[in-house]
This record gives structure tokens, sequence and C-alpha cells, in this order.
């Protein structure tokens, strides 16, 4: 009997922690982590970086845009394989999620998780909570991705060596 | 016998005569030159002995860049290179040495001219960058660094000025001179005794190693879709640590004003302000408790808070103007000769000039310990209600000072340590919420810093660093800073 007992509670808070993450998961919704959602144009805000897709060498990254409209909310996804869906990503502040202030700017530094390509979405919306209305992509809700890539160092130092390596060439060529 | 004593008579009447010609002379000169009705001997004494009054300090004391700050490009920290640090000097020296190539056109090509947003490009690149606080023109760098300029060098002045030292494949040095309007290129052979591509990778390798506090600029990450204008170059905190620990700042009366009282004390503060011509002046204490020094052409004021008015009150000849130079260097006199006044570690550099009808206008300002000390809006405590936004204002043409304000303030580090938010995202929007209707489509920035500010006072103030941002028009929002308080204190 105290087996049982103790196997059906076992089996109840398993199913609490299942419905706890489910619940979770329903924090955020669809339309923001799934990856069909459609880009739009920025029309809430400008991302001013990155500006397309970039690369760089630094695993510190700066996002950077600004906006003209009042009382805009952003968030911060980044794709995760595993998933394959976008999860709320932190920066170094912790927040994932923040208000356009007063001066219509925000810039947030965050760690890019891995080397090679970190694929980045930035969702806009009007308001502070995205429960309270239906956000439709192109509607009230803004939605942009970027690939920004994290390259090795040791890249950055072989195509040093390899310009100055071509100067010296140039050098021995034409002379100093 | 007749004949001879009215010979005599006739010569001493011609002796009495020319005596009075002389005399009639010497008054002329003393009613122009000091409206003084005194013994001439300073009238004579500058008849006889030219020099009082010429140059008399060397007018490059004040020619130094307020800030140089080096970078190995984009994405990479961008360093300030303070009067203090190590590599000022040979930095500067060498900038001296291009400037003055670029004046003489001493072996230099000019690689264009490009427009003032091009400057964003430059200084995103691995460079050396100095930067004046006001274009200083042609003529003024000539008296500077004393040569006779080309009379064609394009910019007409210099705001900032970049070394590239490594971006010509035939390795020559790489100077772009922005003038505030448009950016010109030039190309030249590295100074022979001078620093080389080398030298200048060591620095920037040693900086490296010093891990000092860096900075990014605002051409990397903000556009100017929603602001007026926002300069390239500002330099600001978008990376690493929000909190940077600062010290606040004692600023304090000097003691000599605040113990200015009666007759001896009168004397010992008139010979520091009037130099040798103080027994000539008026010396008492108005009604309002200000220190006041007259004769009938010029008059100073010391009020209790530490300001030094000066008017000239004599009729000011509009011919007098003369050229920047030379009403420059009247001006740097007139602040040299009362040296004493300025406070111990306290550095003077010059902020502004203005070019009116008829005479100039130099602003300076301070630094102490490399960190500016601002003012803005200073209420001057008098039925003028004008306000100060330097600490020194002085109107000159170029035979002499016609009126200044110069606030005496004596500075001491504080005990104070204080952990300060120097995000530039915080900053920009604490400047919004200070400033409420500020319209982001007419808002500028021209520079930022962050400063010490020193507002009205007769007595000690512990200053704390707050923001400074200058519009392109040169007003200046003072925000404060976020602090965090430390946990447990």
């Amino acid at each position: 009997m105290m087996k049982k007992m103790i196997s059906l509670i076992l089996v109840f808070m398993f199913s609490i922690c299942l419905c706890v993450n489910a619940l979770a998961q329903n924090d955020v919704p669809d339309v923001f982590v799934n990856k069909d959602t459609q880009e739009t144009e920025q029309f809430l805000v400008t991302i001013t970086r990155p500006e397309g897709d970039e690369t760089t060498f630094k695993e510190s990254y700066v996002l950077c845009g600004n906006s003209d409209k009042e009382n805009i909310t952003v968030k911060l996804l980044m794709y995760n394989e595993l998933t394959g869906k976008f999860e709320p990503f932190k920066n170094i502040d912790g927040e994932d999620t923040w208000q356009i202030g007063a001066s219509g700017f925000f810039m947030k530094e965050i760690k890019l998780p891995k080397k090679g390509a970190n694929k980045i979405r930035i969702v806009a919306y009007k308001g502070s909570n995205e429960k309270d209305v239906v956000l439709k992509p192109g509607d009230n809700l803004q939605v942009n991705t970027f690939t920004v890539t994290l390259l090795e160092k040791s890249v950055k130092d072989s195509i040093k060596r390899g310009f100055l390596r071509i100067t010296d060439m140039l050098n021995v060529l034409f002379g100093e | 016998m007749v004949y001879v004593r009215r010979l005599n008579r006739e010569r001493f009447k011609l002796y009495i005569l020319f005596l009075l010609v002389i005399t009639s002379f010497i008054q002329v000169g003393i009613l122009w030159y000091y409206q003084n009705q005194r013994v001439p001997t300073n009238f004579l004494w500058d008849f006889f002995n030219k020099n009082k009054y010429g140059t008399t300090y060397n007018i490059g004391y004040f020619f130094k860049p307020y800030r140089i700050v080096v970078t190995e490009g984009y994405e990479n920290p961008h360093w300030v290179i303070d009067e203090g640090h190590r590599y000022y000097s040979s930095l500067w020296d060498e900038a001296r040495g291009y400037i003055s190539n670029l004046l003489t056109k001493k072996g230099i090509t000019h690689q264009g001219e490009f427009n003032r947003e091009y400057w964003g490009e430059v200084v995103l690149k691995k460079s050396f960058v100095f930067e004046f606080k006001t274009n200083i023109s042609t003529e003024l760098l000539a008296a500077f660094l004393n040569v006779n300029p080309d009379s064609d060098f394009k910019p007409g002045g210099i705001y900032k000025m970049a070394i590239l030292p490594s971006e010509n494949i035939n390795r020559n040095i790489t100077i772009y001179v922005y003038n505030g309007s448009s950016v010109n290129k030039y190309i030249m052979p590295f100074e022979q005794k001078g620093l080389h591509i080398n030298d200048y990778d060591n620095i920037i390798n040693e900086l490296y190693e010093e891990d000092g506090d860096g900075y990014n600029i605002v051409k990397e990450f903000v556009s100017n879709y929603v602001y007026d204008y926002l300069s390239p170059d500002a330099l600001i905190v978008a990376k690493g640590n929000s909190y940077r620990e600062f010290k606040s700042l004692v600023c304090n009366v000097p003691d000599k004003i605040k113990n200015t009282y009666t007759s001896e004390e009168l004397d010992d503060m008139a010979k520091i302000i009037l130099g040798e011509d103080h027994d000539e002046y008026m010396k008492n204490i108005d009604v309002y408790n200000v220190i006041v020094f007259q004769n009938l052409s010029n008059m100073y004021r010391i009020y209790r808070d530490g300001l030094l008015e000066y008017r000239y009150l004599y009729v000011i000849d509009n011919n007098d103007k003369g050229s920047e130079s030379e009403a420059l260097n009247k001006a740097l006199n007139f602040i040299k000769s009362r040296e004493e006044l300025i406070s111990p570690g306290v550095d003077i550099y010059l902020s502004g000039i203005t070019r009116n009808q008829n005479y100039y206008t130099f602003t300076f300002d301070y630094k102490f310990g490399d960190r500016p000390i601002a003012l803005e809006d200073y209420k001057i405590n008098n039925k003028d209600g004008k306000n100060l936004n330097h600490a020194i204002t002085i109107d000159v043409n170029s035979k002499r000072v016609l009126n200044c304000y110069w606030l005496l303030k004596d500075f001491e580090k504080g005990n104070e340590k204080l952990n300060l938010n120097v995000k530039f995202e915080y900053m920009f929007d604490d400047v919004f919420a200070a400033n409420e209707g500020l319209d982001r489509n007419e808002f500028s920035i021209r520079d930022i810093n962050i400063v010490y500010e020193v507002k009205y006072s007769t007595q000690s103030q512990v200053l704390k660093p707050v923001w400074c941002i200058e519009n392109m028009e040169g007003k200046k929002y003072i925000v404060k800073m976020r602090e965090r308080l430390e946990q447990g204190g």
C-alpha cells in the first residue's frame, strides 16, 4: 500500500513538473518562438545593429535600435537547434525583454552563445504585455531575424598575417 | 645791458614755454592711456620701456589637444590618452610636427576632400585622433607653432586630426583633418626622427596590456534616422561593466577672496590682481560685499563666490580689432599674469572662439585630474542677470582686454568613492527624461563628457561627476549619473 502511495505521489509530482514546463513554454507566444514566423518590415523599431547578417571576432556583441513611437516593448530570442525553436535570450544585464525609454533608443550587450552562426530574433510590439492583444506579424508585431557569425580569433590573426605577407611581398617587388 | 637783460627774459620765457609744451604732452598721454590724473610715472615708464605690455608669454602654452583618442579600429576599444598619460607628450609632439608640415606644405600630397560624415569612417579605422574643443584657425595654428603657413591650407583650421599610421600601402603616414564641416586627406612620409609604424603598433599593444577604461564610439551603433545629428566619434560606453568608480571633488572659494576685508588684505589682493599698477586704483568693498578695484578706465570686481569681473571703462576704438592671434595673445597674457590665482593641479584649455564685429571672445575651461569642470547657466550675483557657461570668458581686441569673467575656484580630490552608471543607453534616456519636451528630431550630440559641474556658491561644495552632453549649437545638457549604492554601506 505504502509503495503504491509513494509511486502515486511521484507520478503526480512528475506530471506537475511537466505541466509547469508546458505552462512556462506557453508564456512566450508561439508567433515569437516559431522558426517559420514570417519576417516583417522594421515598422516599429529600426534595428541599427546588426545591419543584416554580420560577422564578428568578439564574443561580446551589442544590439542597437531606435524608435520614434511610444510605449514599445522589445524581446530578444536566440534560435536553439536542438528544439528547433527560438527561445528568450538574456543580455548581460539579465533581461530578455525591455521597454524603449524616453530617448527612443536601446543598446543591449549580449554574449554570443557559440562559435559559428548565431540566429538572433528581435521582436517588437506596442504595449507592455504580449498577452493583452492578439499579435500578428506585420500588423502590430515586428519580427526580424539576423545571423551573427562568431569567428575564431585565429582567423583574424591569419588574415592579418596574410595581409602582412602581401605587403611584405609588395615591398620586396617594388622596394620600400 | 638792457638788450642782454631782455634776451635773458626772452630765453627764460622760452624755457617756460618748452616746459609747458612738454607737460601738456605728458598730460595728454596720461589722459589717453590711463585717464588717471596722478603722477605719470607709469606712462613715462611705458614710453621708455616698450616691453612692459609686449608679449611676455609663449602663446604655445595653451596649444594642447582637449584629448587624444587611440584605437585599433572597428569593434576594438577607444582609449583616451589624457595629459597625465605617459604617451601624451610623444604623441602630441608627433602631431605638432605633422601640423607644421601641413601648414608649410612640406612634402605632402592632398588626397581629396570629403563631407563631414566621412569623419565617422576615419575614426572606425586604426587611428590616433587629436581633438580640440573648437576649430583652431590656420592663423592661430601658425602662431602657436611659430611657422609661416602656406596661403591655401584648404581646411582653414583644425578641429580634429587623425593620424593613421598603417592605412597607406606605400608606408607613408595618412593624416585626416576635420574642420567641423569637411574632411581633408593628406599623405606624407613618416618623420625621420618621429614614431614609425611599429612604434604606433607598440603603443596600441601596451594600451591593451594596461587594460584601462575603454570606450566605443557612436558610429559603431547608432544611426541618425531618428535624431537630428549624432557626432560619429562621440565616446560612449556600450560594452562591459555598467558601473565605473569615480571620486568626488571638493570645490572651494579661494581663501584670499574669502578672507579679504581689511585695507591690508585689500592691498594684498590688489597686488595679485593688478600687479605693479595696484597703487593706481581705488580699493574698497561695496555694499554688496564685493571687492572693487577701480580707476577711470578699468574696473575689477571680485564677488565672494570667487568670480572675477573685469571691465574696460573707456571708449573702444573699432579699428583695434586686429588679428585673432594678437587678440589671443592679449587674452593669454591677462590669464598668465594672474597665474597665482589658478588652483594647483588645474589645467586651462581653450574651449571656444567667437569672432565678433569689433572684437573676439575667447572662452577657456578648467580640467582637474584630467576631468573637465563644467559651468552651465552659472548665475552671476549682480543685477545684470547674466549667466556663465565657461570658467573664463574674455572679450578682447588686439590692443587690450575689454571684458572678462573668470571664476576662481580651488579644487581638491574628495574622499567619497562613487560607483556610477556609464552606459550610454541609460544616459540617453535620462537626458530626455530630465528635459521634458526635448524633441528627438531636433536633438543633436556634438560631444559627451563626464564632468564635475560647479554651481553658484560662496561655500565649499562637494561635486559628483555628471554627464555633460553638448549639442551642435554648443548648448550643454547636464544630467545626473545613476549611482549604485554600496551594499551594506
